[in-house]
């Protein structure tokens, strides 16, 4: 199996009832590749994720994880896969050296490797300091780390990760993409699902975007760019206080708005088609919701941002 | 030095030098082998064992043990019951601690130590266990295991409280502990595979406390009685004083006792044969219903 592609999906669908979460989803990341999985929220994204991770059973369709199909033997198929899917929780009055003492176990290290591998990777996420404190007491960045450091314990061949720098500050999440940049000298496969397109700008090298339960375009970063980037013009609007749900529905009310990607918990990034005063507009919505404006600017370099905006709003592409 | 409050623990230190250890020291690249079944099975076991250790499930039914029997004493004494002219023989205040703690050890026990399976659909941590390389199976039998030995030690401190206390008041060891012993593990290892499917298909705390007490519970005594097994012939050897119970509640009510009259019906085979057949209907009950919580765990989505 060692010709085999990392994961290969193949039809997947998966329904609940009458609604279909995902449908004839097709994907491929090769070995060493590392693959980004882009949609707004509902598009299918972490019921693929968790298909692969064999949480779900898919309705139709096969999953292959190194060449071992996850349905029908998932202790096989995730043997050497690190994951991290949403928030996980950990049991109650368990420490970081608990939860990796543990997996280390399963996975299949020794005590010694498992002391040695808790360490490089606790001193790499910046939590070694607090090993043996109760995890109920870390904050949510924390908990993510804890949750990074046992996916990757064991040295995954494969990670499958689901917005993996949720709650992590920003040098928190520069720090670990660089981590898992750093993890292409051992050929790592990656499939990482986010909603941060210049975490996949920085960090894949192919992408699949997803809209409604289906793959609206898939290759690699660069070629999908050159393929359907659009004119349209992106604002990046940062604020003061976090961004609230209620905030982003007046946003995507005001006229000439296609759509808005949050970057993060103080950044968003609007799409706009026409220019008939919007930005007087989005200033306004800032303020009139409190969140405090701290700069509003037209982007020009994202050229993944576009193209998302556009695979993601418009009539499929294909 | 001073303690540190939940809010600075909550805090990454980037002022802190960022250790990177060489990929040689860090054992980057090297490759692990997932281990066998059994090794995972005696990992999800002993892991469990520790997260009751860590979590004190056991403190409740602890206190249970220690207080009923100490306040049971103390009120024997108290009311002077030896006095009032009912026929207590030697055994019966063991024997009404065996009547009824038991049960309640072993409904306590067992439900705290099978929440953990229900947590990983309810709590999340199914995100992490269940994405790890192993058999679910495996991961449900080493739960199963660790609560039913979380049972087993609960049940060896009540009865050796029972024996230590019987033997302090009338000198004397009642005959009939380990076959009683023998009978209170098998029972409870179907009441813990019971819990271990209601835990698997209630992400729901009051669901599956409802699906437990009006659906689990009924149904393990309707088999052990609808099969006319004895009917309370397996049941009293949890009592291995029922005879001593009989008299009392007798005196208690007219002259006609419960388990008079549910017994009077049964033929009841010797003893030995009683308690391996008791143990054998419970192991009976016990493994389909396990194999019913695997298969409902391994097809349990999230």
């Amino acid at each position: 199996m060692e010709t085999a592609p990392a994961i290969e999906v193949v039809g997947l669908t998966k329904s609940y009832g009458g609604s279909i979460a995902v449908s004839d989803i097709d994907l491929e990341v090769d070995r060493g590749g590392f693959m980004g999985l882009l949609g707004p929220n509902g598009a299918g994204k972490s019921t693929t994720l968790k298909a692969v991770t064999g949480l779900l059973r898919p309705t139709a369709g096969q999953i292959l994880v190194n060449g071992i199909d996850v349905a029908r033997d998932p202790r096989s198929a995730l043997s050497g896969v690190g994951c991290l899917i949403e928030t996980p929780e950990f049991y109650k009055r368990s420490t970081p050296m608990d939860v990796l003492g543990y997996t280390g176990r399963i996975k299949g290290l020794g005590k010694s490797d498992i002391q040695i591998r808790s360490r490089a990777l606790l001193e790499e996420l910046r939590i070694y300091e607090w090993r043996d404190k109760r995890i109920e007491s870390f904050s949510k960045g924390m908990r993510q780390r804890v949750a990074l450091a046992q996916a990757l314990l064991g040295n995954p061949s494969l990670l499958v990760l689901d917005e993996p720098t949720t709650g992590l500050d920003p040098r928190g999440a520069v720090e670990f993409r660089n981590m898992l940049k750093d993890l292409r000298r051992f050929e790592v496969s990656l499939l990482l699902s986010t909603h941060n397109l210049s975490e996949v700008s920085a960090v894949c090298d192919s992408v699949a975007i997803l809209r409604k339960g289906s793959v609206v375009a898939q290759g690699g970063v660069r070629d999908l760019i050159k393929r359907f980037a659009s004119d349209k013009r992106t604002v990046s609007v940062k604020t003061a206080n976090p961004i609230t749900d209620a905030f982003l529905e007046d946003v995507s009310r005001i006229r000439g708005v296609q759509g808005t990607v949050k970057r993060s918990d103080f950044e968003i990034a609007v799409e706009i088609r026409e220019n008939g005063g919007q930005q007087t507009e989005l200033a306004d919505t800032v303020m009139r919701h409190g969140l405090g404006l701290m700069s509003m600017s037209e982007d020009g370099d994202s050229d993944l941002e576009k193209l998302y905006m556009s695979l993601s709003l418009d009539g499929d592409p294909r | 030095m001073s303690r540190r409050s939940k809010a600075q623990i909550s805090e990454v230190r980037y002022d802190s030098e960022h250790v990177r250890i060489s990929d040689e020291e860090a054992h980057r690249g090297v490759v692990y082998r997932t281990p066998g079944s059994l090794s995972q099975l005696s990992t999800v076991y002993r892991h469990q064992m520790h997260r009751y250790a860590a979590t004190g499930v056991y403190i409740v039914p602890l206190v249970a043990i220690l207080v009923v029997p100490v306040l049971g004493i103390l009120l024997h004494a108290a009311l002077g019951m030896a006095d009032v002219g009912v026929d207590f023989s030697s055994e019966s205040f063991p024997a009404i601690l065996l009547t009824f703690m038991p049960f309640g050890i072993i409904f306590l026990v067992s439900t705290f130590s099978s929440k953990t399976v229900s947590a990983d659909f309810f709590e999340k941590t199914g995100y992490i266990n269940l994405t790890l390389p192993m058999r679910r199976s495996v991961n449900m039998a080493g739960r199963y295991l660790a609560a039913v030995t979380m049972c087993a030690l609960a049940l060896v401190l009540l009865y050796a409280l029972v024996a230590a206390l019987t033997h302090y008041y009338y000198g004397a060891i009642p005959p009939g502990f380990p076959e009683s012993y023998a009978v209170a593990l098998v029972f409870a290892c179907a009441y813990t595979a019971i819990n271990m499917v209601f835990n698997t298909m209630f992400r729901n705390q009051g669901s599956k406390l409802y699906g437990l007490l009006f659906i689990g519970v009924p149904a393990l005594f309707l088999l052990l009685i609808y099969l006319g097994y004895a009917q309370f012939s397996s049941l009293q050897y949890m009592f291995p004083l029922s005879d001593t119970i009989t008299a009392v509640m007798g005196t208690g009510f007219g002259g006609v006792s419960l388990f008079t009259m549910v017994t009077m019906f049964v033929q009841v085979p010797p003893v030995s044969l009683q308690t391996v057949d008791a143990i054998l209907l419970g192991a009976a009950w016990s493994v389909p219903v396990l194999a019913l919580a695997m298969i409902l765990y391994r097809r349990r989505e999230m």
